[in-house]
């Protein structure tokens, strides 16, 4: 599959965006130490809350930290936690999910009780609490944020696998002596691609967002750090007198979602057979 | 009504096969009996909703959740009784002593796998067979159904395809594994009539050529009659001719 969509000419607009954006973070989160012109950490009170100048190209926070460099080693907290949230709460979503979906009976029934117990609570309050029982670490958020999307992910994987189980192919592939498992792995779980991967980006978003706000109740990134949620909270007071502090982070927060956004959508395209 | 086991010859004898909605419900096929020599042809033939179906289905235990064979029913497959078998038996004769194919063949392939891999599915779990070996024969068949450039269909999506050419490839693919017993329902319902004709003549080919049984399931007597000697006709439930 990834070999077909690589080998794939006329790359639209929406990918080579998406791309670039995607690959401009992956390089910012690798080396962003290296091209940050001071230490994120480095007070500098003279400059504090001042806006772009030679010095400090993209300003100051209201410690006098670059917010450049700041900027720069925050994209890979911020990139890590959220690829690393998504992935975790896709492969959980999409294994309860495609055995919820696809066995029904009494699994389902297990599966999605425990399913609508979690969805019951708001997932950043439901967050909130993991993140008060697991501890404020990076691993602590990826894990809460992961738990809390997770049961969109079963919902949205189970409704999908329930209609697909009804299709004649996997009653053909039954009638060929596949198990179970190989008629989930195979002929399930491939179809279901399309909707995982919008809902993968789009919590992408989500949990940018999430992680800020974990941040800015104090359960998030613990603080000298920076990650782009934790610079917004952090800026809020100083709206009125240092914009840029707010500006800049929120716009690498959208850019990014811009990018990751049209990135899913050109995926979901190359591994449809039919595009 | 007891009916006396068929001769040595009985590849497939089905003795008082009844189809009950739960255990105790109302019954959707009632004592049906018939026998099938290996090799030969058999059509069941009925109306919509006369349970013939649902009786096919029985043979390989896909019937839908609430339908159940009654505990009297007996289906012997080469000596083998085929009700009550654990899954893991089933698995092996499924496939590759018993083939199915389906009334539509626009959904019965999986739009996101292609032909290749699908017709490759059957022969890795029951033969033994190297990649090199599987991709060989999958040509070979292809060849044979007659589908132009037969490489670049391995590599190809079921959408690429028409109606018919995706019957004849679900055709293919049962047959690479050279069943014992072919069911067929309904295989041509969705097809016109140039196109029925052409995928009923290939599956009679395929299946004389391989020594395969076939029992085919439709609602036309008019054209079953032209390929087929034995006939049971059923109507709600019960074989009345």
């Amino acid at each position: 599959m990834i070999g077909r969509a690589l080998g794939r000419p006329g790359l639209k607009f929406n990918a080579i965006f998406g791309i670039a954006v995607t690959g401009a973070l992956i390089l910012l989160a690798v080396f962003g130490p290296w091209i940050a012109p001071y230490d994120p950490l480095k007070l500098d009170l003279p400059s504090r809350l001042s806006g772009p100048s030679p010095l400090h190209l993209l300003g100051a926070d209201e410690f006098g930290r670059d917010v450049l460099s700041r900027l720069a080693s925050g994209a890979r907290t911020s990139a890590w936690i959220a690829f690393a949230t998504v992935i975790f709460a896709l492969i959980t979503g999409t294994v309860f999910g495609v055995l919820a979906g696809f066995l029904r009976g009494w699994v389902d029934r297990a599966i999605m009780m425990v399913n609508d117990a979690f969805l019951a609570f708001p997932g950043l309050l439901l967050a909130l609490g993991l993140m008060a029982v697991i501890g404020a670490s990076r691993e602590g958020i990826i894990v809460a944020l992961g738990l809390a999307y997770m049961p969109i992910v079963v919902r949205v994987v189970r409704a999908s696998v329930m209609s697909i189980r009804e299709r004649e192919y996997v009653e053909a592939s039954r009638v060929m002596g596949n198990s179970e498992i190989i008629i989930m792995a195979r002929h399930v779980l491939p179809n279901c691609v399309a909707p995982i991967i919008v809902l993968a980006t789009t919590m992408f978003g989500w949990i940018i967002l999430s992680e800020s706000a974990l941040s800015f109740l104090g359960l998030g990134v613990p603080p000298p750090a920076p990650s782009w949620g934790n610079m917004l909270s952090t800026a809020r007071p100083y709206i009125g007198q240092a914009p840029h502090l707010i500006i800049l982070p929120g716009l690498c927060i959208s850019i990014t979602l811009l990018g990751i956004n049209m990135l899913g959508d050109a995926v979901r395209d190359w591994l449809d057979p039919k595009m | 009504m007891l009916v006396p086991a068929g001769d040595n010859n009985t590849m497939l004898s089905v003795r008082n096969l009844s189809i009950s909605v739960g255990p105790s419900g109302k019954r959707i096929v009632d004592e049906l009996n018939f026998d099938l020599a290996s090799g030969d042809m058999l059509a069941l033939v009925g109306e919509s909703g006369s349970g013939k179906t649902m009786a096919a289905r029985s043979i390989l235990s896909l019937l839908p959740a609430p339908l159940v064979t009654t505990p009297d029913s007996c289906i012997r497959f080469e000596g083998r009784e085929l009700t009550g078998l654990a899954a893991k038996a089933l698995r092996q004769i499924r496939g590759a002593q018993i083939g199915m194919v389906f009334q539509e063949p626009m959904v019965s392939l999986n739009p996101a796998v292609t032909i290749g891999e699908q017709m490759a599915e059957g022969l890795r779990l029951h033969r033994a067979m190297s990649r090199a070996e599987i991709k060989d024969r999958s040509l070979a068949m292809l060849d044979r159904i007659k589908i132009k450039d037969p490489g670049k269909c391995l590599a190809a999506y079921p959408h690429e395809f028409s109606g018919g050419m995706r019957q004849r490839i679900m055709l293919a693919s049962v047959m690479l594994l050279k069943p014992r017993l072919l069911i067929a329902d309904e295989p041509t319902t969705a097809l016109d009539t140039l196109v029925q004709r052409d995928v009923l003549d290939l599956m009679v080919e395929l299946t004389r050529e391989n020594g395969t049984a076939v029992l085919l399931i439709s609602h036309d007597l008019g054209m079953v009659s032209q390929y087929v000697n034995n006939v049971t006709v059923m109507c709600e439930g019960k074989a009345v001719e």
